[in-house]
């Protein structure tokens, strides 16, 4: 929403944008785990990917990837270790069998520290429709997706929204919802995509849906909103460290950034097809 | 029914009679005005050179002064008007009006003698600067729509968030400490399109005060400043019309008697077509906004007059078929100036404003309407007691209803309609102010204000365990909402569910020598009413929460120190230092979601503020240039804890900068008459850059790269300068028979300096570096205004 503030006042004047360059401090070296449980709304097994990594100076790119971690996920049936794949540069194993009731517990352990986070599996309602929808944004290359789903009125739900992949580089865009004007309800809602980013690669939208706990909403809304970095504006909020839900047992100072996630899954394709004639032009 | 209240009032102020003179006085009292509109001259001189001493007109243009019988030459002055001698003869209480002529050879200056100089210095008051209406007219703006809020900027101590952000911070305060009153109706959003004009119309305007500290009794409820807006009186001899065309708005003012010299109006209204000048014409964009200034008095006899006044304003805005939103303040003020006795003036308000926000996402299927809402009574007494003795007292009483926020679906989205519940409070106070000649030497002016504050229950208002609504989780080291465990219980049955009760003593003092003084002063400010915003500067949509329960008010102790003096070529020095603290501050927990966030309480933490500095205004005052020179060097800072040593605060408990802390602030501004024809306008301003964070790193999440941040504000933009000039072209009496019509041409940011907005730090899409991308909104910015009289 602030968003569009800023849009009224770049659109009025001769506003400009120049990068510039700025020194920055690298001073708060940490690991980072992006972890994960998925399973398929539609399937009994989930899937577990971990990314180790360390975070790097601003303006370098690159982020030593660690290999050497040990991961793994306890479960009643005893303990299921990650093996690293060195194509993804993830570690990654199969859960045969999951459940809604059972805490699945994380443990990384790498240089002498313990990391550890416990979750349990989030169940999702799941993707009903996704259509081409004929509204314009501010941006002319921007169109609109139709999003409709039907939130379960007994609890309080937390989505993950993916859509992509955009550009060459597999990027995806993300947007966080809850269910606190929408409880009990079909519900249709529009994302704007970029149509000279999104079908680079192939002649579909991606579009997913993930479970996340309260916890998790507010950490991707932050996080989120962080990455798209508005720094200094006058609508944005002081940016911070993101404080996630991983605890290093070992030292609670040198806690990890990222966060772990343990949901089901479901996704819908759109092919750039179903759109009406001359929608693309 | 006049007559019981008078004969109680009486009553009161014969309680006061504790001073006994042995010599026979007298009263003389009277309005000082325009001798062509009647107008009212606020804060003019009268001075008594024989026995040196004076008063000034208050701000509803009344003076009264008691002096031993006898005969008296009375000098009478305001700037921008000839000095008018009058000769009196007092051997009774007399009822004297004052008219004064416009200085037209000279307009900007007075010939001050030293007599004024004498009064001026001597007041005890400090920390306060008047603008003129003229001042702000001169004064060269973007667009060439002049503006209170840009020019009171200039001054020292003040500052704002940057270009494109409404408000503005007084001595390291933040802007929901402003109490901004226009016509003394409450204002609670002070800007149109986000800042780039104030909501005040200069047309409309008489005289503008910001108290920046030593602030009298009689107002209290923000902690930082007293911004106080009269608007003109209209004309009550004849009709007149006057107006300007801009390149971005436009303006009309008419007015003029009801009844002659009985009573008058004015009817001022502005509107901008900035939509016009929209990048995107393709697609139906519309962005601008209108308001409208009314005032009417009426006479009705000696010693009654009635004033009416109103300001409706509107900003709106639609984007293509996504997005609309329109906003602005209401205000509606019934005023009766009441002469009581020869030395007592009474004021009686009912004043009502409102503030209006409305936004329609049609791409998420849902209104949104919020705001707020209060109605006001005031009731002043000012009592000329002696020459050396004036009382001020009052009761004030203001009704609150807050509206959160109400969500209703359109085109069945799937949306529920919602209602975060509206909240209810009462504000009372009463105050007792003295302004004290104590010798020639040394003024005072001492008083207390009591206040009062009641939250009324109302429905949603939620219990948490241990009362704690923000909890802390020391395995992650983070803070999270408490769990709601209920309905919050009131212990009795009273419709009250929390009350605060405070005093606050003030005081200010001034010790006068050769026409320099040195001046002090302490206050103690209460505000119960908090604008609940996770951004720098105020956003139209932040909403205005009450103290209760979960939130104190704020609580705000400042001194002051000064040394003001005088040159004889019209040359004004003031030096002042201040050092403020501040209790139960709120800041919101990193990730706050603030907007329509039906539990605020449970995102927010109460912590200290604390601001200190030094200012510095040189003024100088010559025949054809006036300038002044404005420097101030401050601190402002900010400390939120956390409740107990468990918990690590924000910025791990320790003092950080605040979103508005600049470091140096230095301001020039000149006027300088070149001949009757053109006046020559400059005004240079720097600023300290804006705190803000830089990343500390960076890392990937999902696919997504994070920049890693470090503690709150601890860099900043770069420093903030610009050169603005504007040229005015007078000329009178043309063949269109326009009375007086004039031409500016002015330049903003005349060197085009790209004075930062914000830095986004990002991905560059296509070399997939990360960059560091700086945002400027306005360069060099010509405009051309025309402006006429009839």
């Amino acid at each position: 929403m602030k968003k569009y503030f800023l849009y009224i006042l770049i659109l009025f004047f001769s506003s400009c944008e120049k990068v510039i360059n700025i020194d920055t401090d690298y001073s708060d070296e940490r690991i980072v785990l992006d972890a994960s449980i998925f399973k398929n709304i539609n399937e009994n097994f989930a899937t577990a990917k971990v990314k180790v990594s360390k975070t790097a100076p601003y303006f370098s790119e690159n982020n030593t990837i660690i290999d050497k971690a040990e991961v793994y996920i306890k479960t009643k049936k005893g303990n299921i270790n990650l093996k690293y794949n060195s194509v993804n540069k993830h570690y990654t194993n199969t859960i045969d069998y999951i459940n809604y009731e059972e805490d699945y517990e994380f443990f990384v352990e790498f240089e002498d520290q313990n990391y550890y986070s416990s979750e349990k599996l989030i169940k999702i309602s799941g993707i009903e429709s996704v259509v081409f929808g004929d509204r314009k944004s501010l941006n002319k290359d921007e169109i609109e997706l139709l999003i409709t789903f039907t939130d379960p009125k007994e609890v309080v739900d937390f989505n993950l929204w993916k859509f992509g992949p955009k550009e060459k580089t597999n990027s995806y865009d993300y947007l966080v919802s809850r269910d606190l004007y929408t409880n009990g309800n079909q519900f249709t809602f529009s994302f704007f995509i970029d149509k000279t980013k999104y079908f680079k690669n192939d002649e579909f939208v991606y579009i997913e849906m993930t479970g996340l706990t309260e916890e998790g909403f507010n950490y991707l809304n932050i996080l989120t909103a962080q990455a798209g970095a508005q720094n200094g504006r006058p609508f944005s909020s002081a940016s911070s460290i993101i404080k996630g839900n991983i605890t290093n047992l070992s030292n609670t100072e040198k806690f990890p950034l990222g966060y772990y996630r343990v949901s089901e899954f479901d996704y819908f394709r759109l092919s750039k097809e179903d759109a009406p004639d001359g929608f693309f032009d | 029914m006049f007559r019981i209240k008078k004969s109680i009032l009486k009553f009161i102020l014969l309680s006061f009679s504790f001073v006994c003179y042995s010599q026979q006085q007298f009263t003389v009292n009277g309005y000082v005005m325009d001798v062509n509109s009647n107008e009212l001259l606020i804060g003019a001189n009268i001075i008594i050179p024989k026995i040196n001493t004076g008063v000034i007109t208050n701000s509803y243009g009344f003076y009264s002064i008691t002096l031993p019988k006898g005969n008296y030459k009375i000098q009478v002055s305001s700037i921008g008007y000839k000095e008018e001698i009058i000769e009196i003869e007092l051997t009774k209480n007399i009822s004297q009006n004052i008219y004064l002529d416009e200085d037209v050879e000279n307009l900007d200056e007075v010939i001050i003698t030293k007599n004024i100089e004498q009064i001026d210095i001597e007041k005890p008051i400090m920390s306060l600067n008047i603008l003129s209406n003229q001042t702000i007219k001169q004064t060269p703006v973007l667009f060439g729509e002049s503006d209170v809020l840009k020019t009171i900027q200039l001054l020292p101590g003040v500052s704002n968030a940057g270009e494109g952000t409404g408000g503005f911070n007084v001595r390291g305060g933040a802007a929901d400490q402003n109490l901004i009153l226009f016509d003394e109706a409450i204002i609670y959003s002070s800007s149109h399109l986000f800042g780039l004009f104030s909501i005040f119309n200069s047309d409309a305007i008489k005289e503008v005060k910001l108290f920046k500290g030593g602030i009298p009794s009689s107002y209290g409820g923000r902690l930082s400043s007293v911004l106080d807006v009269y608007q003109k009186d209209g004309n009550s001899k004849e009709h007149k019309l006057s107006g300007g065309i801009g390149v971005i708005s436009s303006r009309l003012l008419g007015e003029g008697p009801i009844k002659k010299n009985k009573g008058s109006y004015l009817i001022a209204s502005r509107g901008s077509y900035a939509h016009l000048f929209l990048k995107f014409t393709d697609i139906e964009n519309v962005a601008y906004f209108y308001d409208i200034n009314t005032k009417s008095n009426y006479k009705i006899d000696k010693n009654n007059t009635l004033y009416f006044s109103g300001y409706f304003g509107r900003d709106k805005f639609k984007l293509s078929d996504t997005f609309s939103n329109t906003y602005g303040n209401s205000t509606l003020n019934l005023r009766w100036n009441h002469i009581i006795n020869e030395k007592t003036f009474s004021n009686t308000s009912l004043i009502f404003s409102d503030y209006y926000y409305g936004l329609t996402l049609n791409f998420v299927g849902f209104d949104w309407n919020s705001g707020i809402k209060n109605l006001n009574i005031k009731f002043d007494l000012k009592n000329y007691y002696s020459n050396k003795i004036q009382f001020n007292y009052g009761l004030n009483s203001i009704y609150y209803e807050f509206n959160p926020g109400e969500i209703s679906p359109i085109n069945q989205s799937g949306i529920n309609f919602t209602i975060l519940e509206r909240k209810f409070a009462l504000e009372n106070a009463a105050y007792f102010d003295v302004v004290h000649k104590v010798s020639p030497k040394i003024s005072l002016r001492y008083g207390f204000r009591v206040n009062q504050f009641l939250r009324f229950k109302q429905e949603g208002l939620n219990r948490y365990l241990n009362d704690n609504p923000v909890i802390f989780d020391q395995d992650l080291g983070i803070y999270k909402e408490a769990k709601i465990i209920g309905e919050y219980q009131n212990t009795n049955n009273s419709k009250t569910i929390k009350s605060f009760n405070n005093i606050e003593p003030r005081f200010n003092l001034s010790y006068n020598f050769k026409n320099q003084a040195i001046k002090a002063s302490y206050n103690r400010l209460n505000q119960y009413i908090h604008l609940i915003s996770n951004t720098n500067a105020p956003a139209p949509l932040d909403i205005w929460a009450p103290s209760g329960p979960y939130l104190k008010p704020q609580q705000l102790d400042q001194i002051a120190l000064g040394y003001h003096s005088k040159l004889n070529n019209g040359i004004k020095i003031e030096t002042e230092v201040f050092y403020k603290k501040i209790k139960n501050r709120l800041d919101y927990i990193p990730g706050a979601d603030l907007v329509a966030n039906a539990a605020v309480e449970r995102v927010l933490l109460a912590g200290k503020a604390r601001a200190y500095g030094l200012e510095f205004l040189f003024k100088k005052n010559k025949e054809r240039h006036n300038y002044w020179l404005a420097y101030t060097i401050s601190k402002s800072q900010q400390k939120t804890s956390g409740k107990d040593l468990n918990e690590t605060g924000i910025n791990k408990g320790n003092w950080y900068n605040t979103g508005y802390d600049k470091t140096h602030d230095f301001s020039f501004v000149s006027n300088f008459k070149l001949n009757d024809k053109l006046t020559f306008n400059t005004n240079f301003i720097f600023q300290t850059g804006q705190p803000i964070n830089y990343p500390t790193g960076q890392y990937t999440y999902m696919d997504l790269i994070i920049p890693n941040y470090g503690e709150r504000n601890s860099n900043r933009l770069p420093n903030y300068h610009r050169l603005d000039i504007s040229l005015t072209l007078n000329s009178r009496k043309n063949k269109l028979r326009i009375n007086k019509s004039e031409w500016i041409f002015g330049f903003y940011n005349i060197y085009d300096r790209d004075n930062a907005n914000s830095i986004t730090f990002k991905q560059n899409d296509k070399t997939l570096k990360n960059e560091a991308v700086q945002l400027s909104i306005f360069g060099i910015v010509p405009s051309i205004t025309y402006n006429f009289k009839f």
